[in-house]
């Protein structure tokens, strides 16, 4: 036996040992959609407020109304169970309340600008959702399940959906097929009173794909393509003027990427989405986001996310009234031309099994930041949110 | 070519790109891949809500995998 056969020899119970702990944390990991079966329960709560910025120059901009928007409070909690030797139980359950005032219409005035009728600061109101899912796992492939349903006082959805996953290629790549089915229906406050819509539904059926694949002992990457189709009453029926067709068709094109640099022990983490629709809406969204360690058990994670949408072909800056109700128009800011930019920074502190989480998100939008037009929507969006979470396994 | 196909011909160009230089990774060297932070759903819940409040704030939706249900804020 010549010298490098005995090193190679006298290597192997240590290399064995470490490919075995290897192995055991591969058999642990998430690398995408997984279809590795949970060993351990996972709990999660998360609390968070969510404040919109009022309206700018509001004596100028708001005909109507109050220039304070939304107030949200957000209560969440997340449930990830083993059950047996191939199954797994997901809860997922959030509550919101809020309050503050949104647009209910728009006008022009004689030189162009956009005046906007708010509703009053009293809106109050709260949505309880549930879901639940059942997954079955086996050597390569899981199945899993899913049905949930969401309830405000004047809004209904329940919803139920199917995910295949499947392992190829020595579990280098990851297929993933999803499909879903929900159903909404709405009963609007006030709707006789105001001249709303009394009752209304909307059905949304969706279809996505997606695969992940390793690209080395460092890297992810992961493309999918998802379609949804929206059918039924999809206008917003506190809006004043306010029609949409009753079918909307949306695709998009997601790509996301994960790289770990091991001399500073970071991840890095890119996504990209390409989003169109049969409303003739077009947007770009690109994140990206650093997480560092430090001070041994805390983790920083600084990140940013960049919008930007083209307008719907029916949105009006200001109400048409003399256009039939059977034309399609709206003056919902979120149908206008703009962009948006997200500063994002979060920190952690991590323990053994439990992982406490502070984040601080800040929002801006503006029409220049758009894909197209300059539609100056006075009512664009900007938001401050701030989250505490809490994660434990056992 | 139109601004669209523009983009999902970069889209289709940038997945070639990543699939060609993709080498297969044995489960013993998946070490670095099995960290908490490689998981695309890190944090679900703060995944759940991040798209919440991006469904009814902005024109577009969705992301990976398929729609929940709506709300009556969208």
């Amino acid at each position: 036996m010549d010298r490098s056969a005995k090193r190679e020899h006298h290597g192997a119970p240590q290399d064995l040992g470490r490919a075995l702990v290897a192995l055991t944390t591969a058999a642990m990991a998430l690398p995408a959609f997984s279809v590795n079966q949970p060993t351990e329960t996972s709990v999660a709560l998360r609390s968070s407020v969510y404040q919109e910025d009022p309206i700018k120059n509001g004596d100028e901009t708001i005909l109507f109304g109050s220039a304070d928007r939304y107030k949200i409070k957000i209560n969440q909690f997340y449930l990830e169970r083993p059950v047996g030797s191939d199954w797994a139980l997901n809860l997922n359950y959030s509550n919101e309340a809020m309050s503050g005032a949104s647009p209910w219409g728009a006008s022009v005035d004689s030189v162009g600008d956009q005046q906007v009728i708010m509703s009053g600061a009293s809106i109050d109101d709260s949505r309880n959702k549930l879901e639940g899912s059942l997954t079955k796992y086996s050597d390569n492939a899981a199945w899993s399940l899913s049905v949930g349903g969401s309830r405000e006082h004047d809004y209904r959805s329940n919803y139920a959906g199917i995910r295949w996953i499947n392992e190829f290629f020595q579990k280098n790549t990851t297929l993933t097929l999803d499909a879903s089915y929900a159903r909404d229906t709405l009963n609007p406050t006030d709707a006789v009173l105001y001249g709303r819509v009394v009752k209304a539904s909307k059905q949304s059926r969706s279809l996505a794909l997606s695969v992940s694949q390793i690209l080395s002992r460092k890297q992810i990457v992961q493309m999918g393509y998802g379609l949804t189709k929206r059918a039924g009453f999809l206008s917003d029926p506190y809006k004043l003027r306010d029609v949409r067709p009753d079918n909307r068709i949306e695709h998009r094109l997601t790509a996301g990427y994960l790289h770990y640099v091991e001399a500073a022990a970071s991840r890095v983490r890119a996504e990209y989405r390409y989003y169109w629709d049969s409303y003739d809406l077009e947007a770009h969204t690109v994140e990206f986001s650093i997480l560092t360690p430090f001070l041994d058990r805390w983790e920083i994670e600084p990140g940013i996310r960049r919008y930007q949408q083209s307008s719907a072909s029916f949105f009006t800056l200001g109400d048409l009234y003399d256009r039939p109700l059977s034309l399609p128009q709206s003056s919902d800011f979120r149908l206008s031309a703009f962009g948006a930019l997200s500063t994002k920074l979060a920190i952690n502190y991590k323990r053994d099994a439990l992982k406490v989480g502070l984040q601080y998100e800040r929002y801006r939008s503006k029409p220049s930041w758009g894909l197209s037009g300059q539609d100056s929507h006075v009512a664009l969006l900007g938001y401050e949110l701030l989250s505490l979470g809490i994660q434990l396994k056992f | 070519m139109s601004f669209q196909s523009k983009s999902r011909l970069l889209l289709v160009m940038l997945v070639l790109g990543f699939v060609s230089a993709c080498q297969t990774v044995a489960p013993w060297e998946r070490e670095i891949l099995a960290k908490d932070e490689m998981a695309w759903t890190e944090d679900p819940l703060a995944q759940a809500l991040d798209q919440q409040v991006y469904f009814s704030k902005e024109g577009a939706s969705g992301g990976l995998g398929s729609a929940g249900g709506g709300c009556g804020c969208n």
